[in-house]
């Protein structure tokens, strides 16, 4: 467990955080936890899947970053290979928890910016600043802020996202079977897409509805998404 | 002549009854357009009987077929997994005698039989069951059977349910109402209303209401209301072969941090053997046990001390007894009526045999449904030779258990071994097995109740060794059967590894559900 505190303008006046990709940053991950609404971005460079969460068995979206656990692929001589990077490994090292109760209210529970301290990325000397010389957020404090309550909000409109399609038997299995560079193929499980026998043969009613609400376009972005691949596989024989 | 089957009057709400009701429902529904209406009358004042806690691994795809999520099956009656049972104290009745008849298959049990590789080349001694498959060593660390990222119904070492009888036959009944449109009504029968060619017409309730039927099943448990009281189908009793005629029932609840055990635990007593089945919340225990070898003060004594419950906390403990005659009905189905569940027979729930002999009637019901009542006499024909010899191959099976103990100890046991005792059947099987290893070639049917592989597992376990002229195997088998007896090792040693326990995988399904994909 990281212990996180509560980001504080006086206590973090002096902190700064190292912003360049890799692997010492815990940038080496074969998936990334993503949401919905990045989707548009992701679906240009990477292949997104729905994975199981280990303790809960629930869907949850990730971006494929590589085949084997500790092998991220867009991570190459610590230089991202894509426009976009996840906003999982954006935000890092913060993110929101709950702050200080209000003196005269005590149901009401605030969100707040916490940060890993123990986190590689912070540092006393390095990097960019939190706060300026009147202790105000910087320009960066306060797009990190607005990462993680897109992250939030994200997660949630995300699990809505899938509670559908499982309503409407739009997930299934998919297995990859990947040529590694030894020339063996390889399976791998636990991964799934969309179903699109299924999304095909939607009722007029249900597709509209689905429609409405922004999850057909998801989906199609999802569908194409797996397209990368075959990049993943090439950038796998080139490292050879 | 229009004599089709339009509507079928289920006599019985308890769990024979509504599984019953779904199985035919739901096969009927989705595989046939005809309409047929399903009634189920339920009688509100005979209490259930409510035995019968384990299952077999086919009561998953019994259910996946009515359309249940496991999830809310799981959630809503107690249910925990069983792979299979642990026999305890039934060879020699020392501390260390057990054995275990595991749901899995031992590997490579139709290309490469292992038991002639386990019987001549077994260095070091394994148990025949941990020899050939992984699930003794998972039962005896309390693994599950699955993770939760696996989805509903699907297995990774193949399992069955311990489940609560009542809240069970609640789930159904709510489940067949409201998904299948069996139609349900509350009353007793008190009367049977027969016609001229002695088929019954309707049955008459006790709030005046008269319910008439093409085809009737009988699920009204002992009392065999229907084809044994009113039509008169005798029953064939097997006590000289089974003697279980009584059994004790209690209900413990587990003390913190007590696991829950993923198999049905059998320990054998003096005169009979107690049952010990973990749900979720609590354990159900019970001795069964034979009148005639002990008192029911004996038998009670041996269940409380099973417990380790002293004389003075037993008045604190509710004990249910039952009582029946080991067997079954001389046939099942006569005129337009058939005997499902106990109204059917019953025998000692040793191989938890009596809701499979529920699933598998039911099944034969639906996927068999006659047209009309001309061609049902042929259907009723057929559906009595396959059970008789469904019935007989139960008692044999059962019968093994006992046969092949050494224990001597009391006249129960050593009348259990006696020839006499023995059904020929049984015995020329075993005669064929003192040279070859039990292969599912040796049975009549080819799918069979109890299959090789059951008797393998009972047989070995027990340590039968066969004659020392065993037919034995080319050098070819040998080299395969290592390697997957090796294989086996590994496995074994990763699903250890992967495995939650029985009682972590419990709590996430009851905290998140499980997917169906």
């Amino acid at each position: 467990m990281t212990n996180s505190v509560l980001l504080d303008k006086n206590t973090h006046k002096y902190t700064r955080i190292k912003t360049e990709r890799g692997a010492q940053y815990g940038e080496a991950i074969n998936y990334i936890p993503v949401v919905a609404d990045e989707l548009s971005q992701l679906a240009l460079d990477y292949p997104v899947y729905f994975m199981k969460n280990n303790q809960t068995g629930q869907f949850e979206l990730f971006a494929l970053t590589g085949f084997d656990e500790g092998q991220n692929l867009f991570l190459q001589k610590d230089i991202w290979q894509a426009t976009y990077v996840p906003l999982h490994i954006q935000r890092q090292p913060f993110k929101l928890g709950v702050g200080n109760r209000l003196s005269n209210n005590s149901e009401q529970t605030q969100l707040a910016v916490t940060i890993n301290e123990q986190h590689p990325r912070v540092s006393n000397s390095e990097g960019v600043q939190l706060f300026d010389e009147n202790s105000e957020p910087t320009a960066y404090l306060t797009n990190v802020s607005e990462q993680l309550i897109k992250l939030m909000n994200g997660g949630e409109r995300t699990t809505a996202f899938i509670n559908t399609l499982l309503k409407h038997d739009l997930i299934e299995a998919v297995q990859l079977n990947i040529t590694q560079p030894n020339g063996k193929t390889q399976g791998y499980n636990g991964l799934y897409s969309i179903a699109a026998d299924t999304l095909q043969q939607l009722s007029a009613e249900t597709l509209n509805v689905l429609h409405s609400m922004g999850y057909i376009q998801a989906c199609h972005l999802i569908i194409c998404s797996s397209g990368h691949v075959q990049k993943l596989v090439k950038w796998l024989h080139d490292l050879k | 002549m229009n004599d089709d089957i339009k509507s079928i009057v289920i006599v019985g709400g308890g769990t024979a009854g509504w599984l019953s009701a779904g199985i035919i429902a739901a096969y009927l529904q989705k595989h046939h357009s005809k309409k047929i209406n399903i009634t189920l009358i339920e009688s509100s004042d005979i209490p259930t009987v409510g035995v019968g806690e384990g299952t077999w691994p086919t009561m998953r795809r019994t259910l996946k077929d009515m359309g249940i999520r496991e999830s809310e099956f799981i959630q809503k009656c107690n249910v925990s997994f069983k792979q299979g049972a642990k026999f305890a104290k039934w060879i020699t009745g020392e501390e260390d005698d057990y054995y275990y008849h595991p749901l899995e298959l031992p590997t490579g049990m139709y290309e490469h039989n292992l038991a002639t590789s386990w019987l001549t080349k077994n260095e070091p001694k394994l148990p025949f069951a941990q020899y050939v498959s992984a699930q003794q060593s998972i039962c005896e660390s309390g693994l599950a059977p699955k993770q939760i990222t696996t989805p509903e119904f699907s297995a990774i070492a193949n399992y069955a349910y311990h489940l609560d009888a009542g809240l069970f036959a609640t789930f159904l009944k709510n489940h067949c109402i409201d998904n299948l449109n069996v139609k349900h009504i509350v009353g007793t029968v008190v009367g049977v209303n027969n016609c001229t060619n002695g088929d019954i017409k309707s049955v008459s309730l006790n709030n005046k209401i008269e319910i008439a039927g093409d085809l009737f099943i009988d699920c009204s448990g002992f009392k065999s209301l229907l084809l044994g009281e009113n039509l008169g189908v005798g029953f064939k009793s097997c006590k000289d072969v089974l003697f279980a005629d009584s059994a004790l029932a209690i209900h413990m609840p587990y003390k913190d941090d007590e696991p829950i055990c993923s198999h049905t635990l059998s320990t054998a007593q003096t005169s009979g053997w107690i049952w010990d089945i973990g749900l979720q919340t609590r354990r159900g225990i019970g001795h069964v046990y034979s009148s005639k070898h002990i008192s029911d003060e004996d038998a009670k004594q041996q269940l409380f001390d099973y417990l380790n419950i002293n004389k003075d906390q037993q008045s604190e403990y509710k004990v249910k007894k039952l009582s029946f005659e080991p067997g079954h009905r001389e046939k099942f189905w006569h005129k337009n009526c058939v005997a499902v569940g106990l109204s059917a027979g019953f025998l000692e729930p040793l191989e938890a045999s009596a809701l499979l002999l529920v699933e598998i009637s039911a099944n034969f019901v639906a996927q068999q449904f006659p047209a009309n009542r001309h061609v049902m006499n042929i259907t009723a024909q057929r559906f009595n030779r396959t059970f008789s010899y469904r019935w007989e191959r139960i008692i044999d099976f059962l019968k093994l258990h006992y046969m092949l103990s050494k224990r001597t100890d009391s006249p129960f046991w050593q009348a259990h071994c006696h020839q006499n005792t023995i059904p020929q059947s049984l015995k020329d099987n075993l005669s064929l097995w003192e040279f070859h290893t039990p292969s599912d070639n040796h049975f009549d049917h080819s799918q069979e109740v109890f299959p090789a592989a059951s008797y393998q597992y009972v047989m070995y376990g027990m340590g039968f060794t066969g004659s020392s002229e065993l037919y034995g195997n080319s050098e070819s088998y040998f080299k395969k059967a290592i390697a997957l007896v090796n294989n086996n090792q590994q496995v074994t040693q990763k699903l250890l590894n992967k495995l939650p326990t029985n009682k972590e995988l419990l709590v996430q399904i009851n905290q998140f559900g499980m997917q169906q994909i």
